[in-house]
């Protein structure tokens, strides 16, 4: 029902529907924004980073195919945003310590998945960011490595050790 | 354990925190305001041309009033939505004047016969303009859409060119071959957005055509109605919002419109609710209709024109036995011996069709105003088929559109 209206909403957004326009905003803003975060770790750069990819999105809304599932794309569009973001400030290689990360905007709570994103924050930071794409946005290995422009062979083999070091992580946090 | 992890790690979005009202605030009005400059004459106006006058020495503003070409005129006195021509112009409008909607369009050139009437930017026109030619095109709209009015800041004096957007971007050219100036205008004023676009016919303008746009520009009058009203949507299904929405001509905040509602039925409107206006003079108020009716705005003791709203009444279907189908209607009234109709979805005809007329016979189970009416159909669908259904219009009037139902899968 929901890509249904979707691809109402899309269609009359096309056609020039400020409502339209406005009401997919309401609907795809915190995907985007949630994506943009969970790629950068970072409030501002999120805020900056999905604010350009939301616009892009929408002046791109012509070229889109209704019918499609609008979720995934603006994810992805929000995603790639915040990597070259994160590129263009060189910080694929290192986080600036004295920006609030991910795990700074995690409650303290004995719940699992609190527990879980908060290992997920403590990774280097080229294995979260494999893992965020990969768990948190639904890219396949293909599309990370396409998105990072490293080989498939990287991404599987930074994914694989991704996921060991969380294991040892949530084991000695009783977790998992 | 791994897919386990992978299901932990999966699950573990949920803790991801939303954008703050800041962000959102921000990306919103981006979004808004980049759309709206995208935006290129997607008003249809419905309504018929007014008049068109051509390079004479008296103009019509939307079919109200007749005014002295080029020659000094009092706006005070002046009502409408659209252009005085300057000497020399010619002016086009739709109408009418009470519209939600309203298109103008002002040229120094003759307007092309293929762009009478005026549902839009004449496109015939500004592509063939030659260098000297200008073509203003103005829309105007009722304010109280909160997401519309965003890109549409209060400018109560006279729009100035020098201060519109200037389109440079190649794919907004209207003709790109030989490409025109192109500037936009948005600001509200009289409890109205105006949008202005401007066309020269050579990419750098002289001093000359500036002026003259800017003369022709001076003369433009947004005086609409005292108070405005719309609904959106104006068909709604049962226990469905709607939000009316519109504005005060003098652009104030804190206003007291009264919307009256006149029900189907009734004779006169009754006050149903109380709203105020933002900051620019718009209103917005949430409604849900349960019958159709019409409604109007009163502020400061004017009414505006009515709009009509369409309600479908509630239907379900659900399935008591193998062959019998228990269909439901709510509304506020009742439709005991009326007849309806039992579905079915024919693939291979890729519609429906129907299975059996019958008719309702049970009218009593009343939940405080609501009042729901009962019909019971004996009929053999084949297991797995799609059906529905149908309070025909022809049962639902005069106060209710056709009702349709859920779509039940036969058991």
């Amino acid at each position: 029902m929901r890509d249904s209206d979707d691809a109402l909403l899309i269609a009359l957004a096309q056609r020039g529907s400020l409502d339209a326009v406005a009401e997919l905003f309401e609907r795809y803003w915190p995907v985007a924004w949630q994506a943009a975060f969970a790629v950068t770790g970072n409030l501002a750069r999120a805020d900056d980073a999905a604010q350009d990819a939301i616009q892009r999105a929408f002046a791109a809304l012509d070229r889109f195919e209704t019918g499609r599932p609008f979720a995934p794309w603006i994810r992805k569009i929000a995603a790639n945003r915040a990597i070259d973001e994160l590129r263009r400030d060189s910080r694929l290689v290192e986080i600036d310590d004295q920006t609030p990360r991910l795990a700074t905007t995690i409650p303290e709570s004995g719940e699992t998945f609190v527990g879980i994103a908060a290992a997920v924050a403590a990774l280097p930071h080229d294995k979260r960011i494999v893992v965020v794409l990969r768990y948190w946005l639904d890219f396949t290995l293909d599309e990370i490595a396409d998105s990072l422009q490293i080989p498939f062979g990287t991404v599987a083999s930074r994914l694989s050790r991704a996921l060991a070091d969380l294991r040892v992580e949530l084991e000695a946090r009783d977790v998992a | 354990m791994s897919l386990e992890l992978e299901r932990l790690l999966r699950d573990a979005r949920a803790t991801l925190p939303m954008p703050s009202a800041r962000a959102t605030n921000a990306a919103r009005d981006a979004v808004i305001g980049s759309t709206l400059r995208r935006r290129r004459g997607r008003l249809r106006a419905t309504a018929a041309v007014v008049v068109l006058v051509a390079a004479t020495a008296f103009g019509i503003v939307a079919g109200l009033l007749v005014a002295p070409s080029g020659g000094a005129y009092s706006p005070s006195a002046v009502t409408g939505l659209g252009f005085l021509p300057a000497k020399g112009w010619s002016v086009v409008q739709s109408g009418p004047v009470a519209a939600q909607h309203s298109i103008a369009v002002a040229t120094n050139v003759p307007v092309s016969p293929l762009d009478v009437p005026i549902d839009g930017p004449p496109y015939t026109t500004i592509r063939r303009l030659p260098p000297n030619g200008i073509v203003l095109y103005a829309e105007f709209t009722s304010r109280g859409n909160v997401w519309t009015d965003l890109g549409y800041p209060a400018d109560p004096g006279v729009p100035q060119l020098e201060e519109a957007y200037r389109e440079t971007a190649w794919n907004d050219q209207i003709r790109p071959e030989n490409p025109l100036a192109q500037y936009v205008l948005q600001f509200s004023n009289s409890g109205y957005n105006v949008e202005v676009h401007a066309y020269i016919g050579r990419l750098r303008p002289s001093a000359t055509q500036l002026a003259a746009a800017q003369e022709q520009l001076d003369r433009m009058i947004v005086a609409g109605e005292p108070v405005t009203i719309e609904a959106t949507p104006k068909v709604v299904p049962w226990n469905s919002r709607l939000t009316l929405t519109g504005a005060v001509s003098n652009g104030r905040g804190n206003q007291n419109v009264t919307i009256e509602e006149r029900r189907c039925g009734w004779s006169v409107f009754n006050a149903a609710v109380e709203t105020h206006t933002d900051a620019g003079g718009g209103w917005h108020q949430p409604w849900g209709a349960l019958i159709s009716g019409s409604f109007r705005a009163v502020w400061d003791g004017k009414a505006s024109t009515a709009v009509a709203v369409q309600v479908r009444p509630g239907v379900t279907v659900r399935q008591s036995s193998r062959t019998r189908f228990v269909v439901s209607v709510l509304a506020l009234e009742h439709f005991e011996g009326t007849v309806g109709v039992l579905e079915r979805f024919d693939r291979a005809k890729r519609r429906w069709v129907s299975v059996k007329r019958f008719r309702f016979d049970d009218s009593g189970a009343t939940t405080g105003v609501t009042i729901g009416t009962r019909g019971a159909v004996r009929a053999t669908v084949p297991s797995g088929a799609l059906v529905r259904a149908v309070l025909p219009r022809a049962s639902a009037a005069p106060c209710y559109l056709a009702g349709y139902s859920n779509l039940l899968r036969t058991r």
